[in-house]
């Protein structure tokens, strides 16, 4: 009974969780009370993660989580400037290509596929952290490169708490967070506000111009603010029942090209997204469903071409469930729905719907307990009555020393086309087909956790200062077929979706963290190199050169590193990245410089009796390099913030 | 000591890391190549909008040979964003920008700025009216702005209503096309006033003037018009319509009207290049050079020898190509140009 009930209370939400003997290089840990809606958990053996350390998330609750992932993953992001449109390329892919994915729900725009990572404040999460290599058998469409995870986590504390914090930007800008927290033994609920608003006057290098003058951006001003409350509840240690809404609003003008003459665009975003999710324990099974709306407005205007309005509406539900018909045994299988309505003005009718229905299922077996595991999951997708491929992945993961994992996966993806890619006017092909492809991977994982060690030698004897904690380098391959490109249409004026691009990416990706102590000083190193080669194999038209050239906008190489030293009361933060050489012809003929950027933090946190307080001030674009993440976009040079946060407990009186 | 060694690391990867922030540029800046009247052709590579990337290359006929770059190589950047098209006058090449609201005044010998003419909101085409004053179409402006070429400077606009495109002029008048209004507005460049305007839909594009000195009118449409393709020939002694010819495939979009030396063929784009014999008894377009595939973006016939000049963007995200035809149709050579190559200036 025992085996059953720690198996069961380890499965997800949606039945999706068991973590056992899974290596501790997932995304989260699980916490001994707590249960979480998080799939790759327990189905996907063999996949590639990388969770962002909760110290690097709490030193930006200012920021958008593209400035998190652009410090401390490899993964390119597209930003346009700070705070402004910002899309990101994972292994190659597109930025329709990777998923954002809040608690199990993917939140990418169904009208363009893509999600604006500028739009989420990383105070809006509890833990960040990206999925390498595709995941449509698990997550459905757009996992073509990966997909990064945001996740709110249950806060276990009982009574109350606060946390409230300031924080400002020598270009104009302030930013307020707020939280407020109760909880009890079965019930907790938590509100967040953010608040963000900056004149973004920011100085750059204007590299177009003869003499590369620094100049200060006039139209990048914005605000954004947005409120989170989730509500969490425990009944009879069977049912949990978790409720969470999102009401968001930004504004922001977007900042010209370098060379454009007029600056009049701008760009309003209001997101409101409710999410429940509910789960029952039984004896050798979890059943779960879940459900969502999602609804976000765009208004987008430029002083030239006019205003430009869109609204989506999705609406989606699943249910599941996951069960264990023998201890070596994990079966999970359900069924997903979606149905989405949306607006624009440049659709052929005003309103475009589309539904989609998802059956889904997964078996592991632990072939070697606590060694080996194999994993086979498969995902069907009809959308509007049109099946989209067949998503069959398979993975293993297997322990071949104590320490060392070797995980591999394979898997066939697939995206199925925009509502603005089928309906656009001018230029919306109905008849587009999905993209489409297979991804593998393979990755030899060190791993060498503190508990794992304390637990193995039963000491707390901290033993040698330095530690390797973590090594990994992974391999990947994948292929697209069918991949779809706006092109003009021969004899017409206007662009139109087809399918006519077939892309092969391939690369490593290293990762290592060490920690070290001294005395009362600890420090922690991350260091992470990325090299993606994404090749376009087939010739579109007869003049052709791209054909076997790098994607443009994919780096051939990322890398970086960061490290903290904390020295009791004090903590300096470090991050530095560089981003290779980024092409910006499909025949490689021109491209963007690489650069470097670093950022350096300060912090010094007060503890006492439970509650906190913490200064701190950071330089970011510490080398003051003049760079661009996109043509004719420049990011800010050297700057400097600052801010304070306090945070106060109430403990619950036990009875 | 472990704390003294991490900083020495640190300060050491921070130092490499310094040393290496250099940057390096696209590509070396080229030799100058020799320029003489009447032996080359400017191309006007547009770049990709926002990307300010345009860029301009000059095609060596006697020699064959192509030279990019030749602004940015000159002046020490690039034109702007999207170079829409250049005008020759009076020994000076005037590159509009579109994206950049301006006009470069080039020197085309040596390629080196004599000036440059800002304030404009979307430039098009430029076309000289006086030696000393110019007409500058404009896509969003709503208006003709009037540009003083001995200063430089704006001096004045003449409403219109909406996008204006190609400008000709004919018999002491200035033509304009309206491509979103369906008319084509005479102007009288004296009085720097409208004079009249004439309904030729579905969106006038381009024009030309024929050996006789009749107006053609290239009206191509757009995807949301209703009116099928049209290719209107107008009166001599009134701005009234002669004769009319609907287009083949009349959902297509036709523009790139041009015209041979001696003003008795005209070409233009479809998804193929068109010709019509307009001194035979029954002119009719026929299909001249297929496009097998590729995309026809511009077109233009040499004044000097009746060649006909050819690009293909490719996929608009790469150098572009330029062919160069006989009259006969028969491909001469094909050459690589910069981005979006969209027009052909012969010097």
């Amino acid at each position: 009974m025992f085996r059953w009930t720690s198996i069961v209370i380890a499965l997800l939400p949606l039945g999706l969780s068991a973590a056992t003997d899974q290596p501790p290089d997932t995304l989260i840990t699980l916490r001994e009370t707590e249960v979480r809606a998080m799939r790759y958990n327990a189905f996907s053996a063999g996949h590639s993660f990388h969770q962002i350390d909760d110290l690097f998330i709490h030193n930006q609750y200012d920021r958008g989580i593209d400035q998190l992932l652009t410090s401390h993953t490899g993964m390119f992001i597209k930003r346009y400037g700070p705070g402004i449109l910002s899309t990101s390329s994972l292994r190659g892919g597109s930025a329709a290509q990777t998923s954002l994915i809040w608690n199990g729900f993917p939140l990418q725009n169904y009208m363009h596929g893509q999600t604006d990572l500028a739009l989420f404040p990383v105070f809006f999460a509890d833990e960040a952290g990206i999925q390498y290599g595709g995941g449509s058998a698990l997550w459905g469409s757009g996992n073509m490169g990966g997909s990064i995870h945001l996740n709110n986590t249950r806060d276990m504390q009982q009574g109350w708490s606060a946390l409230a914090g300031v924080s400002a930007v020598d270009v104009g800008e302030m930013a307020q967070h707020f939280r407020l927290a109760w909880g009890s033994e079965t019930v907790s609920s938590r509100l967040r506000f953010f608040n963000r608003t900056s004149d973004n006057l920011y100085s750059y290098r204007n590299t177009a111009m003869s003499g590369h003058p620094v100049q200060i951006q006039e139209h990048a001003a914005l605000y954004q603010r947005g409120l989170l409350h989730e509500t969490y509840i425990s009944m009879h240690n069977r049912h949990r029942l978790n409720i969470r809404w999102w009401w968001q609003e930004t504004n922001r003008n977007i900042p010209p090209p370098l060379m454009q003459s007029t600056a009049g665009a701008y760009q309003e975003d209001g997101a409101f997204r409710i999410t429940g999710q509910w789960q029952t324990t039984l004896d050798k099974s979890v059943i779960s469903w879940r459900g969502g709306l999602f609804d976000e407005t765009l208004l987008y205007f430029d002083s030239l071409s006019g205003e430009s309005r869109s609204r989506s509406q999705t609406i989606i539900q699943e249910a599941g469930a996951v069960f264990s018909p023998h201890p070596s045994l994990l079966a999970n299988g359900g069924i997903n729905t979606s149905r989405v309505k949306a607006r624009a003005d440049e659709y052929r009718e005003t309103e475009q719907k589309q539904q989609s229905l998802a059956l889904f299922g997964s078996l592991k077996w632990k072939a070697v307990p606590g060694r080996l595991q194999l994993l086979t999951s498969v995902r069907q997708e009809f959308v509007d009555s049109h099946a989209a491929p067949l998503a069959p992945a398979f993975g293993l993961s297997f322990q071949a020393m104590p320490m060392l994992f070797i995980k591999a996966n394979t898997g066939k993806n697939y995206r199925v086309p925009t509502l603005n890619d089928k309906y656009w006017t001018p230029g919306g092909n109905p008849d587009l087909e999905p993209e489409k492809g297979w991804s593998r991977d393979l990755t030899i994982a060190f791993d060498n956790p503190e508990q794992h060690r304390q637990s193995s030698d039963n000491t707390n004897d901290p033993g040698s200062p330095v530690r390797l904690q973590k090594a990994s380098i992974t391999g990947f391959h994948r292929n697209i077929s069918q991949w779809i490109i706006w092109l003009p249409l021969e004899g017409m004026m206007h662009w139109s979706p087809r399918n006519v691009m077939e892309v092969r990416s391939y690369g490593l990706e290293a990762r290592v963290a060490v920690k070290a102590s001294a005395g009362a000083i600890q420090i922690g190193i991350n260091a992470r190199w990325d090299l993606t080669l994404a090749e376009n194999m087939r010739a579109k038209s007869p003049n052709d050169a791209s054909t076997g050239k790098q994607l443009i906008y994919v780096p051939k190489n990322t890398a970086g590193y960061s490290w903290y030293i904390r020295h009791e009361r004090l903590t300096l933060i470090f991050d530095h990245s560089y981003t290779g050489k980024r092409y910006t012809s499909s025949d490689n003929n021109q491209w963007l410089n690489p650069y470097h950027t670093g950022n350096i933090g300060l912090q010094w946190q007060y503890n006492v009796a439970g509650h906190s307080f913490r200064v701190y001030a950071a330089a970011n674009n510490l080398w003051n390099e003049a760079y661009e993440a996109m043509a004719g976009r420049p990011m800010p040079l050297r700057h400097f913030r600052a801010g304070i946060q306090l945070e106060i407990f109430a403990q619950q009186k036990r009875k | 000591m472990i704390k003294k060694k991490t900083w020495k690391y640190l300060a050491i990867a921070a130092g490499i890391i310094m040393a290496s922030c250099s940057k390096e540029d696209n590509g070396p800046l080229a030799t100058r190549p020799d320029i003489a009247s009447g032996q080359g052709v400017f191309v006007a590579n547009e770049g990709n909008f926002g990307w300010g990337n345009a860029s301009l290359s000059y095609y060596d006929k006697k020699n064959d040979t192509i030279h990019h770059d030749y602004f940015r190589n000159a002046n020490g950047e690039t034109p702007g964003d999207v170079l829409q098209s250049i005008t020759m006058h009076k020994g000076l090449a005037y590159l509009v920008v579109n994206n950049s609201g301006k006009i470069e005044v080039m020197d085309p010998k040596t390629g080196h700025r004599h000036s440059t003419i800002t304030g404009m909101v979307s430039p098009r085409y430029m076309l000289p009216v006086t030696d000393d004053k110019a007409y500058v179409s404009d896509l969003f402006g709503n208006h003709i702005r009037i540009v003083d070429l001995q200063t430089s400077t704006i001096t004045g606009e003449i409403p219109l209503n909406g996008w204006t495109e190609a400008m000709v002029e004919l018999r002491g008048n200035v033509y304009v096309t309206g491509m979103q209004s369906g008319y084509v507005y005479e102007l009288d460049p004296a009085g720097d006033q409208l004079i009249d305007s004439l309904y030729l839909p579905p969106g006038p594009v381009s024009m030309v003037v024929d050996s006789n000195e009749h107006l053609w009118v290239l009206s191509g449409g757009a995807p949301m018009f209703k009116n099928e393709p049209t290719l209107y020939q107008l009166e001599k002694n009134s701005f009234g319509i002669k004769k009319q010819y609907h287009l083949p495939d009349p959902g297509f979009i036709y523009n790139n009207l041009s015209i041979c030396p001696e003003g008795e063929t005209l070409y233009f784009l479809g998804e193929n290049v068109y010709r019509m014999n307009i001194t035979s008894a029954n002119p009719q377009p026929e299909k001249f050079i297929p496009s097998e595939g590729r995309f026809f973006y511009a077109l233009s016939v040499d004044p000097f020898n009746g060649d006909i000049y050819l690009s293909d963007p490719i996929d608009f995200e790469q150098k572009g190509k330029m062919m160069r035809y006989d009259k006969e149709g028969q491909l001469l050579n094909t050459l690589n140009t910069g981005i979006i190559p969209g027009s052909f200036t012969f010097y």
